[in-house]
């Protein structure tokens, strides 16, 4: 090879090397022009840390009742205080004590449900777009009768038979949220099923175990996240339905639902009973939302609409 | 996701006008019109006593049927209705006079056919009702004269006139005899009966709708009706209710909370009416309970479950400003006949509550579920769970229906209970030692045989000895502690007025009603 020719390849492969980001860098770049996924990431990380550090921040125990100090209005009330600055409820008990440790369980069960629900949901979906033929007709099959439940409804009875306690709405809410999952992966395993490197694993002896868990489960995490996070959310949101119509958690632990249903009597005369855990379900379900519409537009911004 | 976001906030939005919307608007009473309009808070299938016996029916049934006689608590007194005269010919013999002139809001005669035919209907073992046992004292009624009827009973029973004075109530052959033995509960929709009021429309869309009866005697106890007409829409939401009472278009709400009835009032537009009913919260300790959590089975932690609870509190905060004359002591109170005790529930004692824990090796407390009726009482419920956390239990609260509640007795999974009771409806004490003692909840053979033994003693003296013997056996062994009085809070227009001829199990009836 000429002495030319070699320094001409050279540069181009040095030119090749510079000019083409990695794929981390490329979601790095991404992520640091991403308004919502910092606002709504910041927000959730705030209060998962909050609930989390409940015990060790909060300066009353939730169950705690001074029934001299009930309806304590808030501290931008003109009765209100700093020594409840949420006020307090219809049992004197500390308003942002319960508006905390309510978080640690919603919060808990949002996260455990769509966690649940994303390892059985992924499971089924994997094996059906994997496998195909009469293992993924029975897959579909599946899918198809979960879809066709009124998922609220069914939630509903199911809390009512097995009883609001924490591992029952983990699971009925894990019950509700599997189809997610498994609609999206089982499509998106099939179109990895018929790429060359599949192929090549087979022939070079990988195991079926190898090459779901190895070459298939990495490529679906970016969907699996997306899902989890708008999973969270709803999640959140059907646990507080099921604790205002009395079925989620039961008093005297705090929740968010159940913080609202219990403010619901007094709404008249002391909305903020109502309006704070409303107005705070609302805003971390959007965060949540904003959280996942931006890992998406990060990992893979040809799927947004 | 977004839109459900829009339908959160376009919810938000209706909301926010509809308040504001009720908080401008005047009440406008229906005085004008004679019509009181005053919504129910649960689905009624028919207003019969008889068939769907509850709260509603205690405030609607006693206003539009009537029985052969009244009993009133101020005096001691019966006083007559349908039956003009009566006497105790025997042990187990009641001969009643009736009344030659009364007739059923139809037009019919009422005479001895109706009171035989509907008595023997209640006993008859073929009928199938939800508190048949208020009648099995009866052994048969007997037609004696047109105006005249014989009740015999299968043994001397002491609370047989009280029985007969509350909720047996004398019904139309000529109307409710030739409907199908399987559809009596279509009976009441005739609107057939003797009472202040008459039922002119049973409509569960528009409001059931009672019109005063003309025809009707009264009595002191039982006074005729002072409104032209009451109208009943279904409300079932108390914040819907309070704010249809905002708005005027209704003039007066029961079963809401004493919060709202305070607050409400004190917009100078309205009046909080609060009652002493007859009715009354209790704790107790089943047998299941013992063996669902082993704490309970300690006597020494029954006791201080009654000792950890400020009852006071409980009441204070219940009655909100109510006046409580007779505060809960024993399951029966003293106006009740028969009624007797000398050992009530603990006084308040939160250190020696917690020190008869520790003796009794829970000095860390156990975890506990507490469980209550759906709705207001659910709150109080609460507030006694507050007091034993601060002895060291870890009580939660279970509301649950009625229905909910009897099947979880049914499979034993009761623990704590907290609930509340109407107090029988009469003022005898047979009620409660029935409802408590005779049933198999506490599982206890001496404490059944001693309740058993106070539903045939007729002499006064003797019965309450017995009587006495029995509740302080039940405290004693700390199965039973009555918590508090149960209070009925209305809230209303100041041109609806409300006052109970005598007082009412359910703090007042359509005939207490009157216009300013």
């Amino acid at each position: 090879m000429a002495p030319n020719e070699t320094t001409a390849a050279a540069t181009a492969e040095d030119e090749f090397q510079v000019d083409a980001p990695t794929p981390w860098e490329v979601m790095k770049d991404r992520a640091r022009s991403h308004m919502g996924f910092w606002i709504g990431g910041g927000f959730v990380l705030v209060c998962v840390i909050v609930a989390a550090l409940a015990p060790w921040i909060t300066l009353f125990d939730p169950f705690e009742q001074d029934l001299a100090k009930r309806f304590v209005p808030p501290v931008w009330n003109e009765e209100g205080s700093w020594s409840h600055p949420l006020g307090t409820d219809q049992f004197g008990r500390d308003y942002l004590t319960r508006l905390i440790f309510g978080g640690q369980i919603s919060l808990a069960i949002g996260f455990l449900a769509a966690t649940v629900a994303a390892i059985v949901g992924s499971i089924i979906g994997m094996i059906g777009g994997y496998f195909g033929g009469r293992v993924d007709a029975v897959v579909m099959y599946l899918i198809n009768s979960k879809l066709a439940l009124p998922g609220l409804i069914v939630s509903l009875s199911l809390v009512a038979v097995f009883g609001g306690s924490f591992l029952v709405l983990v699971l009925v809410l894990a019950f509700a949220f599997w189809d997610s999952y498994a609609v999206a992966l089982r499509t998106v395993t099939m179109q990895i099923r018929s790429q060359d490197f599949i192929a090549a694993a087979e022939a070079a002896g990988a195991s079926r175990r190898r090459i779901i868990l190895s070459e298939i489960l990495p490529n679906l995490m970016n969907q699996v996240i997306v899902i989890f996070t708008l999973e969270v959310a709803l999640a959140i949101l059907i646990e507080a339905t099921l604790s205002f119509l009395g079925l989620g958690i039961q008093p005297p632990t705090p929740s968010w639902g159940g913080l609202v249903a219990e403010g619901r009597e007094q709404m008249f005369f002391n909305p903020y009973l109502v309006t704070i855990p409303g107005v705070t379900i609302f805003v971390v379900a959007i965060a949540i939302n904003m959280m996942g519409d931006g890992i998406r537009d990060i990992t893979a911004p040809e799927g947004r609409n | 996701m977004t839109n459900r976001i829009s339908i959160s906030l376009a919810a938000t939005g209706a909301l926010a006008l509809s308040l504001s919307a009720t908080g401008s608007t005047p009440a406008l009473a229906q005085k004008s019109k004679d019509t009181l309009r005053m919504p129910h808070n649960v689905q009624l299938q028919t207003i019969d006593f008889f068939i769907t016996p509850g709260p509603w029916d205690g405030v609607f049934s006693p206003a539009i049927y009537s029985g052969l006689i009244d009993f009133n608590p101020k005096t001691g007194k019966y006083v007559p209705n349908i039956a003009k005269s009566w006497k105790q010919v025997d042990p187990v013999t009641y001969e009643f006079e009736l009344f030659n002139d009364l007739k059923w809001s139809d037009g019919e005669a009422i005479d001895a056919d109706d009171v035989v035919y509907i008595i023997n209907w209640l006993v008859d073992p073929k009928v199938r009702l939800r508190l048949k046992a208020n009648w099995t004292f009866i052994k048969a009624a007997e037609k004696l004269g047109p105006h005249k009827v014989r009740i015999v009973t299968k043994r001397p029973t002491p609370f047989a006139l009280q029985r007969l004075a509350h909720r047996t109530y004398i019904y139309p052959e000529h109307i409710h005899g030739p409907i199908d033995a399987k559809k009596k509960r279509l009976f009441a929709s005739k609107g057939v009966s003797y009472g202040a009021y008459r039922l002119a429309r049973f409509d569960k869309a528009r409001g059931h709708m009672f019109v005063k009866n003309d025809g009707y005697r009264g009595n002191e106890v039982m006074p005729k009706a002072k409104i032209g007409t009451v109208v009943s829409p279904l409300i079932p939401d108390a914040g819907t209710r309070t704010a249809q009472l905002l708005s005027g278009q209704i003039d007066l709400t029961r079963q809401i909370t004493p919060e709202i009835a305070i607050n409400t009032a004190k917009t100078g537009r309205f009046i909080h009416s609060a009652l002493e009913g007859l009715g009354f919260q209790y704790v107790a300790v089943y047998g299941q309970s013992q063996e669902n959590v082993k704490a309970l089975a300690d006597l020494r932690v029954r006791r201080a479950i009654g000792m950890a609870i400020d009852r006071d509190t409980v009441q204070k905060l219940h009655a909100a400003g109510a006046k409580i004359n007779d505060p809960m002591n024993a399951i029966c109170v003293p106006a009740q006949i028969g009624c007797g005790f000398t050992k009530t529930t603990p006084a308040y004692d939160p250190a020696g509550a917690k020190k008869l824990l520790a003796e009794a090796g829970f000095g860390d407390g156990f975890d506990v579920k507490i469980t209550t009726f759906a709705g207001s009482i659910k709150k109080d419920a609460q507030v006694v769970a507050g007091m034993l956390r601060k002895v060291g239990l870890r009580p939660t609260v279970q509301g649950v229906p009625i229905p909910s509640a009897r099947k979880l007795a049914r499979d034993r999974k009761l623990e704590l209970i907290y609930y509340a009771w109407g107090g029988g409806g009469i003022y005898d004490v047979s009620a409660a030692m029935a409802r408590f003692f005779m049933r198999p909840e506490f599982e206890d053979k001496e404490l059944r045989a001693m309740a058993r033994k106070t539903m045939s003693i007729m002499d006064p003296e003797a019965r309450k000895a017995v009587v006495t013997k029995a509740i302080d056996y039940a405290v004693d062994k700390g199965y039973l502690y009555p918590m508090i009085r149960n209070v009925v809070h209305s809230l209303h227009t100041k041109e609806v007025v409300i006052t109970p001829a005598v007082q009412r199990p359910l703090g007042y009836i359509l005939s207490d009603l009157s216009w300013k």
